[in-house]
This record gives C-alpha cells, structure tokens and sequence, in this order.
C-alpha cells in the first residue's frame, strides 16, 4: 500500500521507497529506511501528506508519497 | 599545547540551528564567496577567543553523506580536502534521531567532532531529556548543551575545543563497537543506512527518557491554525497582505527622504556650475552618476523591509508552512512549493530572488522560476506605475489599478510556467519534499544577517552593474552632441529673452528654452535616434518615438524610465511631477497608460536581472533567450491590448 492511501492517525511502518537514487538517499538520511516507524499527520492536505518520522514532520508530496510503500 | 589557529567546520541537519551558532561566533567577521562550479554559498569566518585564532567554514546543512545532493558532495569535498581540524556537528536535540545519523556518518568518516546539543528547551516541551554525559560516552565526542546561543554558551564551545585540543594522546577516539555494527559487509545503501539507525535507534534507547506523555508542543497548536484546510489559506494571504502594506507605505517615508537628498545634491552640483551650464562634467556628475547611483539607492529602504519581512516569517519556521501552502498551486503549473520564496523576493528585486533558487534541487523547474521572476513586479518599476497610474485614471481607480498590475504579473508568471515545464523544460520530477521546522522566535541576529546580507547582494550585484550601464546611457544620451550652429542659435534666443524684463515671463521663457535645447540634444544623440528609429516598432503598441526613446533608458534600470520621459516631453522628470502627467495626459489617452503599464510589466528585465540570470544559470544564451522571450512576450501583450483598446474604444 502506498503512503498515500493511508488515513490521518494511522502508523504504519516504511517497506520500500520506490524512488531514483538521489531522493530516496536523500528520504533514507531523514528517516525513511525499511522499518521505520511513521505517523500519518495529515493526508491529502494542499496535494500532499505530512507525516511525523523519527522527530521531525515531513511534507511529502503526492507522487513522492505515491512511492513510498508501508504497511500497518 | 593546543595550536594557535584552527580550523573549524560547522556540520548539521538544515534547521538545526547551525547557521545562528554560526552569526553568533563570527559576528561581523564573515565572508561569503563562492565553491567553484556549484552555485552554492561558501560561508566563512573567524573568531578571536583567548588568542587563538578561529577560522571557521559554515558547511550547507545535510542530512546524510551518501553523496545524493550538491550539498552532500560539497560538504564531503570541503571535509576531505581541507581537513578541518575540528567539526563542531550541531545537532537539534528535539529530533535527536535524524541529527543522529549524520553524526555517525561523521565519526565513521573519522572526523575529530565536537558535538552541540541545541534546541534542549524544543525537546523538553515535547517531553523528553537527554542524559548528555551519557551521550558523550556511548560516542566518545565531547557533547555542549545549549539553549539558544549566546556569549556564554559560544565561549563554552570554544574553551571545549581548546580543551580537548590540548590533549596529546590525540583526537576523541571512534567509537569502534558503534560504527562496527554499521559497517559490514553491507554494500547496499539502504542496508547501510538501516544499520546506521539500528544503531541510532540503539542509542537513543540509552540516552533519551520521556518525561511526559501525549503533551502537545507549541509548534503543534500553532500548525493546528496556520495549516488549517478551511483557513490556512485565508490566514496565508492576510500575512502576505501585511507583508507589503509594511514594505511599501513604510518605505515610502525613507524612500523620499533619499530621493529629497539626491535631488537636493544635483542642485547643488548643477548651482556650482551656475555659470557654465553646458559643462559636461556637470552633466556625467548628476545625470550619469548621481542618477544612476541615485536610481539604485533610491529602492534600498524598500527592499530591505521586504527582506526583512521575509527574514522573520524564514526564522521563525512560518516560510516553510507558506511554501507547503502554495504547493498546490505551483504544482498545478509544474513547479513546486519551494519555488515560492524566491517568487516573493522578486517583488522587492529579481537580483536576489534569481539567487534564491539554489534551493531548487531540480534544475529545470529551477530555470523555469528564473525565467518567470522578473515578471513579478520588482521595486525599481513601482516609480513608473506611480507616475503614469494617476496621470490617466481618476483616483478612485488608482489603487485597483495598480493591484490590477501586479496580479497581471502573477498570472501570466504562472501560465509562462505552465507552458515552459509543458515544452521545454519538462524534463525532472517536481514532488515536494519539506521539512516543517518547529516554530521559535526568530533570532534578532539572524535577521539582521540575513536582511543585510541580501542587501548587500541587491547593491553590490544590481547596483554595480546598473551604474555601469547609467554611465553607458548618458554617454548615449550626449553623444553625438548638438552642432556648433544648432548651439549658437540657441545661445543668441537665451540672450534675446535675457534683454527683456527680468520676471516670472522671463524666467518661463528661460525654462521653456531649456527644456527645448535638452530635448533637442536627445534627439541629435545616439540614444534619441534609435529612439525614432525604432517608431515602427512601438508604432503597433500605440507608443510614439518618445515612450520609445524612453523605453531604451529603461533597459539600463526601470527608473531610467520616468526620468528619460521628463527629458523627452521638457518638464521635470520626477514620478510626482504634475506637470509630466498633464503632458502624458495631453498627448495621450488613458489605452496609452494601460499599454505603457503592460509593455513595463512584462518587457526588457534590467541589465542586472540579465546579468545575474546568466551568472547562476551559467549560460549567456539563456539569458538572452530569457531577455528577448519576455520582451517579445510584452511587445505581443500589448500590441493585442491596445488593438483590442482602439476597437472597443472607436467601435
């Protein structure tokens, strides 16, 4: 299930992140890696979803959220 | 013995705090330059502290060292090859776990680090504390606890450094057990960066208790109302509201008092040559330089509140919550919530906004908010607006007017945007991806950085170049000069009206006589020439050989503009003048003013736009591509507007 498909309150825990190199190195050093954690904040909000990982509160964009794989 | 110099690099997550720890060590000491090859800022500075001497490099913030992003290499780079003596890793202590990562990135590496904990009182309003003497030995790295940063704690800083410097076994150790369990025969990035918050996790684990639970921080309650789905909108655009009603009604006062000044400074230049008025030294003093040194002084109190403005809602964390607004609304037109901030900077001058797009990871998403900056209004054109909007539109509709304009520019900035990502620059993914900083006070000292230094980028960048192209202008302007017997015949009118009563009658004929005799030397000049060279060419917009001639100042800088049409209709060249409004007013109707509005809006950025547009860019040709696009553009617009205009007007 993608990160988009996923409502305000749930946790889910990251499975993959389907992007190119650069972002998805850049997403793993702030926290996505298989395993983590992730505490959907808000979704679909002004086109993307605002998650909380590892401290900090993410806004990711819709095709950037649509890559990212979790599950409950 | 501790060494006499040492060298210093300052590493951290964006948002850190790093960049304030910075301000407050160097003070005024610091020095902006640039690496070679990247449009990235190196920032430099030193420090005196108990007769050392620090020198000290601001690294980009990163949030890791697998070499993804232009900052990522840069930092590595700067860190291999100059191998500071120490890396002062500052990092956030309410988001301890990211910080983390990039830490143990470093102690991998093997840099010699001194860890700052910053931002304790964040991480205990979300209800955690962190055991630091615990920290400092799981990792083997001296730890400073600081609030903020102020005198004392930067002076703990340093006297850690020097400490420990002193110590002659060497370096703090790695700790060897922690970075084994990243390393491995891990060759898989992900894989790595697993382990290393395996061990991150681990750590935190030993390091961080929760004092409170479900407590809400400040930052939250805040976010629950400015990123509200009904209201954050609304509230986005009061803040913006204030934003300008501040820069310009505030402006206005320093801004005519500089413009007092320097016409006072040209009369008075003009009254030592009282005698000689044909001098030219007089005219390259006040035409050349005073007017275009005056030109680009006039705008600064304009800009600086701008930037200012814009530097408390960055310091505070708001600008990030501003970009995550307005996302779907570039996405729309394929750009993205981070082009927003250099597209608000352009309303005070593009120089700086152009800067700021180094922010944009995607290259042409980032060309493409270049291309369509100077269509957001700058400062330099609102002298044009405030001259010609009351000379064609009663006063009730002055003010939708001028708002009209520059929600013109937005528009057509974002449907240019629309079509370029759709053809020529659609290459690159443009999802957004932003951190939501927590909400704190903006640093006094930090604005004050950050406001001079984009000043500073205005005045040495903008301001340099359109002085040098003033100076070009006014030679354009003189020569080639009246001849001999256009000038005598002149001299021989002046004495006839001198022999007649002195008095007002006199002193107007004077006037009068002048003012024909500039105008004439303009049009016997290079620059008046071309001007009625090019009729045909602003025939179509409605514009005749005067506006043209005029319109050619203004590619030098936009204010040229009101001063060159002074010239051209022989009465004071001054945005407020009366007297340049009745003789537009007269010669023209209110199409005219709407086209010349149009025409100024979208045409001929300024030769500074166009310089520093082809400095970071790194291409002439784009800048030029950009330059007679845009122009091209304007001469379109408002040829269709003023056909339109004549039709509705004779039909």
């Amino acid at each position: 299930m993608s990160l988009n498909n996923m409502q305000e309150g749930q946790i889910v825990s990251v499975v993959q992140v389907r992007l190119d190199s650069g972002r998805k190195s850049r997403l793993q050093a702030m926290g996505l890696v298989p395993g983590t954690r992730l505490t959907i904040l808000a979704s679909s909000l002004f086109g993307a979803s605002v998650v909380f990982c590892r401290g900090s509160k993410l806004v990711l964009g819709k095709e950037i959220g649509e890559r990212i794989e979790v599950r409950l | 013995m501790s060494r006499q110099k040492i060298q210093i690099a300052l590493a951290g997550n964006p948002n850190c705090g790093k960049s304030t720890l910075f301000n407050q060590l160097t003070g005024s000491r610091q020095h902006v330059g640039n690496y070679p090859g990247v449009t990235i800022e190196r920032v430099e500075g030193s420090r005196v502290y108990k007769g050392r001497e620090f020198h000290i490099i601001d690294l980009p913030g990163i949030y890791g060292m697998e070499a993804a992003t232009d900052e990522e290499i840069l930092a590595g780079q700067v860190l291999d090859d100059e191998r500071p003596d120490w890396v002062v890793n500052v990092v956030d202590a309410s988001n301890l776990e990211r910080n983390l990562f990039l830490t143990l990135e470093l102690l991998e590496r093997g840099f010699p680090l001194l860890l700052v904990l910053n931002m304790n009182d964040l991480a205990e309003g979300q209800g955690l504390r962190i055991d630091r003497h615990r920290l400092s030995e799981e990792l083997n790295v001296p730890v400073v606890t600081t609030v903020g940063y102020d005198g004392k704690s930067v002076a703990a800083i340093l006297d850690c450094i020097i400490a420990h410097d002193e110590i002659v076994s060497g370096r703090p150790g790695v700790n060897q057990g922690l970075v084994e369990s990243c390393h491995g025969t891990e060759s898989d990035e992900t894989a790595r960066a697993c382990a290393r918050y395996a061990a991150v996790d681990e750590l935190c684990r030993k390091v961080v208790s929760r004092t409170e639970f479900d407590r809400v921080s400040a930052s939250e309650r805040l976010d629950r109302i400015f990123l509200h789905r009904v209201w954050g909108i609304p509230l986005f655009l009061l803040m913006m509201y204030v934003v300008f009603q501040m820069t310009f009604t505030l402006g206005q006062y320093p801004m005519d008092w500089l413009e007092h000044g320097f016409s006072s400074l040209g009369t008075w230049i003009n009254d030592l040559y009282a005698g000689r008025p044909e001098s030219l030294l007089r005219s390259f003093l006040v035409d050349g330089i005073l007017g275009g040194v005056g030109g680009v002084l006039v705008f600064l109190p304009n800009i600086l509140l701008l930037f200012f403005a814009i530097a408390i809602l960055e310091d505070s964390g708001y600008m990030a919550r501003a970009a995550f607004l307005m996302n779907r609304l570039l996405t729309g037109v394929g750009l993205q919530g981070k082009s927003f901030i250099p597209m608000l900077l352009g309303f005070g001058c593009s120089v700086p906004a152009i800067m700021a797009t180094r922010t944009l990871e995607n290259r042409q998403s980032r060309l493409t908010t270049i291309f369509i900056i100077p269509l957001m209004s700058c400062g330099a054109r609102l002298p044009i607006y405030t001259l010609i909007i009351p000379a064609f539109f009663a006063p009730s509709w002055q003010a939708p007017v001028l708002w009209i304009v520059y929600v013109t520019g937005i528009v057509l900035a974002l449907f240019l945007a629309k079509v370029l990502r759709g053809t020529i620059f659609k290459e690159g993914e443009t999802s957004l991806l932003l951190e939501l900083p927590c909400y704190h006070y903006p640093s006094p000292r930090n604005i004050v950085c950050q406001t001079s230094r984009q000043g500073w980028q205005y005045l040495k960048k903008a301001g340099t170049i359109i002085l040098g192209i003033s100076i070009c202008l006014w030679f354009l302007a003189t020569y080639p000069s009246l001849p001999r017997e256009v000038r005598l015949e002149y001299e021989q009118r002046r004495c006839e009206i001198l022999s007649q009563e002195p008095g007002a009658e006199q002193s107007g004929q004077l006037e009068l006589l002048d003012r024909e005799e500039q105008e004439s030397e303009l049009a016997a000049s290079a620059l008046g020439r071309l001007g009625h060279a090019l009729t045909p060419v602003v025939g179509p917009m409605g514009f005749d050989w005067r506006i043209g001639t005029a319109l050619l100042g203004a590619i030098a800088a936009k204010e040229v503009f009101v001063s060159q049409l002074g010239i051209v209709y022989k009465v004071e060249g001054d945005k407020e003048s009366g007297a340049l409004r009745a003789a537009l007013a007269k010669s023209h109707t209110p199409l005219t003013g709407i086209c010349i509005l149009m025409f100024c809006l979208v045409g001929m950025p300024c030769m500074a736009t166009f310089a520093v547009v082809a400095k970071e860019t790194g291409s002439w040709r784009f800048a030029l591509t950009q330059w007679l696009s845009l122009t091209a553009l304007a001469w379109l617009i408002t040829t269709i507007v003023y056909c339109v205009g004549t039709l509705i007007m004779t039909g």
